[in-house]
């Protein structure tokens, strides 16, 4: 699969949104490496998050709503649309409506992309401007609406990051590209799962459902196939009974050829004869697979003895104290003493044990018995193997035979329905009429349905050969993606989750048959289950998740992580702080809220950026504190004032 | 990357075009095969006890018939061996020797013959100074020369991860000859200047050499940050000993020729922030049991060459030999102090010098 | 219990496996009994037919349990003794005894496969046959896991992956060879080549 061109943010413009009271315009020029926007709880970081978003999708998603639910991605983004403008209702002013937007400059697949779109119209674009090689490609259009320019805006983007539909990106920016605060975590649900591994590793569960249908169809076909045989034949022997029973009548046979005649009776005795040796065929089939079952018990039975007698003999050598007869013996004694039961009786056989095997003059005329036994076994096994592929053979051959028969009774039939055809009196002369009559349009009766169950299953058989190669092709397509996805993603996600969480994991993909999903194996015990895992842990599983994917689907991307509040053990936020800056230096680009509390993770971060790859907003610029808040004032100042310091 | 069946098919044939077994399979069928199977097999004794270098000729066949038989095809009276290992005392660097059976041989010292007057029906083998041959009836197949032995039945096993280093240092890195190194330049030519980001490259050559040689496993990890320093893991007998190592290079990389910086400019200083890691990384990940032993090996590619700068591309023997000797000075010695770091490796590679 | 055809291909490939590199270790015995029984399946035999199983270790090698017992008791039996640290060598004693077992005939119809796989380090080089079996489709994927999980597990698909190569080297090979040894060279070269990068485009 290709590389995806995730747009990169550059630039970010919020005008008039009613929250942010500090100021009316917004503008935050983003480099590359960390965005961060820190302040703390209700100030509106989440907020901003979501605004980013609309920006770029058109939609806010509804905090509450399970993707399963949706199960599909055009309909998640269908149904998301309608709640955008319900969130933004909340939180800007009746008066601003008209006027509060979001621009973002972004570049994508080598283009840049600048757009604006108010909050109140999620369907167009009050500003599109698309440069390509510095020209701008849409400047010539004339007359373009704000939902031409959506439009534009919408194939383009779409085209240029490498994907099919404009829901597809949608769904990634929502729930890769975004972490955020209502936690949906990718990991622990199915339904989004399976539409990241399509989306990220071409593993399409509808072709694995297809393929699991296909197979249903394949033994439906089989089955169908026996059946008709089955019934083909019992209609033939009906057909041939009643022929003979019907006598010839020489009243009017000197309308027809009595070569014709003669030659009408060979064929239903021929088939008659045939009908018979395919019943007999039949019956030897039977019997071989009675003597493969016969024989393959005599082996298995064989083999157990040379088995246990090799395994007795090659005990003999051992030393008394490694023998693992005699230590059972030993381990059972123990139990016996130490349940206060009486070992006397295991001592006839420990007795009987050591001097079979262990006393010098025995163990030699043993271990020469041993091998005769042994090579008498081997032979006698040899022997039944010999006979058994024997009775295989013969099988096989009878079962060929049974073939060529019946396709010989089916040609003679299609004689006999020849003669008839082309003789056309020939059945009404052929069987007397009077109390025949009725007789003879059954047995014709008959004849067609033969002809006809014999064609379908000619017709079965091929649809079957059909979906069996087209079964084989699926099969193999899927085998080698999902072969693919582990042998290149799956290290990179394990390390990642290692790296953060600090346990020895392991992450595997169960196999396609059942529906191909993730699972997670915490030192040898599953764990599929989130709750079994700390909130900060399932945090860290999904983030990692989210790296491992973009980092193996694309080269640069920007990530948006809204830090949950209070919801981070102090023992991972030090090392989630080095973890996004590792990240980041790789060429993704990071726009993180936090809360300013969160200081070891944002202290991290700044340790390991530095100035030069992270930009540190705050909050406090955007929008007053609240009572409490500025109470607290001095002691936010000095946490801002510490990490500005490790920024250097 | 994925390719379709057809291509898989059309490079497994080849696969069997190219591979000289399967010309003597076809040539003399089935017995052939199981008679080059014995020959080689004895070439691989052989080498183990005589000192094969440059100056031998070895001729190992095994006769189809008795006119094919040794004391036929030479003068002398052959010597019959039964015990391999008494070669070791021979000094003569020409042989002749036939395959009688899996326990006994012949061979005429001094004394060659034509392998051509027997190849029609007899599979032979000739080690001819330098270069290996196995005879398809009149053809003479050569078998490619192998990166660091001087026969592909003389290549040495290495339980030692020390020892193996030791050969890689003088057999693959000194002279760039290991093919999969020898990619890292950006400059075949001369071999001043290293591509961007040769950590790739470099790894892969130790890892493939490493793999081929070494009497243990040999597996090349994934790391994702620098908390996980290790290139390479090693372990022997089902992990009760690993080796852990680490590949860092000392150099310049370039992506064009006279850019304004390198790319990458790597001093010792590099080598010492490596050793640094990897005596953290070994520190925080002790074995649990003590019947497991770990070791860590640091080992660094010296690229380094005195007074060269984006532009060079030529370098005189002075300035290119200087780093030849000028080991790495590190502090703290976790060499001596911890006895599970091994004392780091460099492997000096030499650059194409003028004069 | 021990098991028969464990001891049996024990000792044989450990005999074999001495005389080229003059001893032996548990891992490098293990490696070449998984490839002898892969070329059994390549031969046309079933799963069933080589009688022992294997799993894929926490280090990422094949490993079969009943070989692993196998070698622990024919130690305690002085049928192999360890030499050079972790190493082992079969002894005489247990050469002889490898004698008798070699004349029992259900140990000669896997003789071939043990035979191919030890025959393949003349023709190619003991490391290269050792790194082409990490590449072996089942082994690889299953090792990605770092998991133990049964190897020859008919239902995954790395399984018919490996099916796939096999079908395809046998159009490769045109018939052209009559022996197993010759398809097993080519197969884990074609491997190893494709692990270097040689068929990327």
């Amino acid at each position: 699969m290709d590389k995806y061109n995730f747009p990169i943010l550059t630039k970010i413009i919020i005008k008039n949104f009613s929250i942010y009271k500090k100021t009316n315009l917004i503008t935050v020029n983003i480099k590359d490496g960390v965005f961060c926007l820190a302040g703390a709880n209700g100030l509106g970081k989440s907020t901003f998050i979501n605004i980013v978003n609309y920006g770029l999708t058109g939609i806010v998603r509804r905090p509450e709503a399970e993707f399963s639910q949706d199960n599909s991605i055009p309909k998640f983004y269908s149904r998301s649309k309608s709640f955008a403008v319900k969130y933004f209702d909340r939180r800007i002013d009746e008066n601003l409506r008209d006027i509060a937007s979001i621009s973002i400059e972004l570049t994508c697949g080598g283009k840049i992309f600048y757009i604006e779109r108010n909050f109140f119209e999620p369907d167009a674009l009050s500003k599109l401007e698309i440069y390509e090689d510095g020209i701008n490609i849409i400047e010539d259009e004339q007359d373009l609406t704000p939902s031409d320019f959506d439009f534009i805006y919408k194939q383009e983007i779409t085209k240029s990051i490498g994907l099919q539909d404009f829901d597809q990106f949608v769904f990634i920016q929502i729930f890769v590209l975004t972490f955020d605060e209502s936690h949906q975590l990718l990991f622990w649900d199915n339904s989004l799962m399976e539409r990241v591994l399509y989306l990220f590793f071409n593993l399409d569960p509808s072709k694995a459902k297809l393929a699991d249908q296909l197979r249903k169809d394949v033994s439906t076909f089989e089955s169908n196939m026996r059946n008709l045989q089955w019934d083909a034949t019992q209609k033939q022997k009906e057909l041939t009974s009643l022929i003979n029973q019907l006598e010839l009548s020489t009243n009017n046979t000197q309308l027809v050829d009595e070569e014709i005649i003669n030659q009408y009776n060979d064929l239903t005795s021929a088939l008659s004869d045939g009908l018979e040796n395919i019943q007999k065929i039949e019956s030897d089939v039977k019997e071989c697979d009675l003597l493969l079952a016969d024989f393959s018990l005599k082996l298995s039975s064989a083999k157990f003895e040379y088995d246990s007698l090799f395994s007795s003999s090659f005990n003999r050598d051992v030393s008394l104290e490694k023998d693992p007869a005699i230590l059972s013996l030993l381990a059972s004694i123990q139990s016996d003493v130490c349940g206060g039961k009486d070992p006397a009786h295991h001592f006839e056989q420990l007795k009987k044990l050591i001097w079979e095997t262990k006393c010098p003059g025995n163990k030699i005329a043993n271990d020469e018995s041993s091998v005769k036994k042994l090579q008498e076994l081997d032979e006698i096994i040899f022997r039944f193997k010999g006979d058994q592929d024997k009775i295989q053979e013969r099988k096989l051959r009878l079962i060929k035979e049974y073939d060529n028969l019946r396709n010989v009774a089916n040609e003679i039939t299609s004689e006999i329905d020849e003669i008839e055809k082309n003789n056309e009196n020939f059945r009404l002369n052929l069987y007397r009429p009077s109390d025949k009559q009725g007789l003879a349009s059954f047995v014709n009766d008959i004849k067609i349905q033969i002809g006809q169950l014999l064609n379908y299953k000619k017709e079965e058989s091929k649809k079957r050969d059909e979906k069996r190669l087209e079964l084989k092709n699926l099969e193999r397509e899927l085998s080698s993606q999902y072969l693919t996805a582990e042998e290149f993603f799956m290290p990179i996600f394990t390390e990642y989750a290692r790296s953060f969480l600090g346990l020895d994991i392991n992450i595997f993909l169960q196999t396609y048959a059942k529906g191909a999903t993730l699972v997670l194996e915490i030192n040898d015990t599953e764990r599929r289950e989130k709750h079994q895992l700390s909130e900060s842990q399932r945090y860290f599983i999904d983030i990692a998740l989210r790296m491992a994917l973009i980092q193996h689907s694309s080269l640069h991307a920007n990530i948006l992580i809204d830090t949950p509040e209070g919801s981070l053990d102090i023992a991972y936020e030090s090392r989630a702080g080095k973890m996004f800056a590792d990240f980041t230096k790789k060429g993704f680009n990071l726009i993180i809220t936090a809360n300013i509390n969160s200081s070891m993770l944002l202290l991290q971060l700044a340790e390991q950026c530095k100035a030069a790859f992270m930009q540190l907003e705050r909050m406090t610029e955007w929008t007053t504190l609240s009572e409490v808040q500025q109470q607290e004032q001095a002691i936010i100042e000095k946490a801002f004032v510490a990490i500005e310091k490790k920024l250097g | 990357m994925t390719l379709n069946k057809e291509q898989h098919i059309a490079y497994m044939k080849e696969v069997a075009e190219t591979i000289f077994a399967a010309s003597v399979n076809i040539a003399y069928g089935d017995q052939g095969l199981k008679d080059l199977v014995e020959i080689t097999g004895v070439a691989s004794i052989v080498y183990k006890y005589i000192p094969l270098d440059i100056d031998y000729q070895v001729i190992i066949y095994k006769a189809a018939n008795s006119v094919h038989s040794i004391s036929k095809l030479t003068s002398k009276t052959p010597s019959k061996i039964t015990d391999i290992s008494s070669l070791a005392a021979n000094s003569s660097k020409r042989m002749a020797i036939e395959v009688i059976n899996s326990k006994e041989i012949r061979i005429s010292f001094e004394e060659l013959f034509d392998p051509l007057t027997i190849s029609e029906e007899s599979v032979v083998y000739y080690f001819n100074k330098g270069v290996e041959q196995v005879f398809c009836k009149t053809n003479a197949v050569a078998l490619p020369t192998h990166p660091d032995s001087i026969s592909h039945y003389a290549v040495p096993t290495f339980k030692s991860l020390e020892a193996a280093l030791e050969h890689y240092k003088v057999y693959r890195a000194r002279r760039s000859t290991c093919p999969i190194l020898n990619n890292v330049w950006f400059d075949k030519a001369n071999r001043i200047l290293f591509k961007d980001g040769p950590e790739k490259i470099l790894r892969q050559s130790l890892y493939f050499f490493l793999s081929d040689h070494v009497r243990g496993e040999v597996k090349e990890e994934q790391n994702v940050d620098d908390s996980k320093p290790v290139d390479i893991k090693i372990s022997w007998d089902f992990a009760s000993h690993i080796a852990l190592i680490e590949v860092k290079w000392m150099g310049k990389s370039i992506v064009s020729l006279g850019q304004r910086k390198p790319n990458q400019n790597m001093n010792a200083a590099e080598a010492v922030a490596g050793a640094n890691q990897l005596a953290d990384y070994l520190e925080r990940h002790k074995p649990y049991s003590v019947t497991q032993f770990t070791k860590g090996y640091l080992v660094v590619f010296d690229g380094r060459r005195w007074q060269t700068s984006t532009s060079s591309i030529a370098v005189n023997k002075t300035n290119g030999l200087y780093y030849e000797n000028r080991e790495v000075t590190y502090t703290p010695e976790h060499h001596n102090t911890r006895a599970d770091f091994a004392e780091p490796v460099r492997f000096f590679i030499e650059p194409i010098y003028t004069s | 219990m021990i098991q028969s055809e464990a001891v049996f291909d024990t000792l044989f490939l450990g005999s074999q496996l001495q005389n080229r590199l003059s001893d032996f270790s548990n891992y490098e015995l293990q490696i070449f009994a998984y490839l002898s029984c892969l070329l059994s399946l390549y031969d046309g035999e079933p799963v069933s037919f080589w009688g022992y199983s294997f799993i894929k270790n926490d280090l990422g090698s094949p490993y079969s349990r009943e070989i692993n017992e196998s070698i622990e008791a024919l130690i305690a039996k002085r049928e192999i003794i360890k030499s050079d640290g972790d190493f082992l060598r079969i002894t005489d004693y247990g050469l002889s005894e490898l004698e008798v077992y070699s004349s029992f005939r259900s140990n000669v119809s896997r003789l071939k496969f043990l035979q191919a796989a030890c025959e393949s380090i003349n023709l190619i080089s003991y490391g290269q046959v050792k790194e082409s079996i990490s590449q072996e489709p089942i082994l690889k994927s299953a090792g990605l896991q770092e998991q133990r999980r049964l190897l020859i597990d008919i239902d995954s698909p790395a399984f018919s992956i490996l099916y796939d190569q096999f079908e395809m080297l046998k159009v490769a090979l045109e018939n052209k060879f009559s022996n197993l040894v010759m398809p097993a060279v080519i197969w884990l070269k074609y491997l190893g080549d494709k692990n270097l990068g040689k068929y990327d485009s």
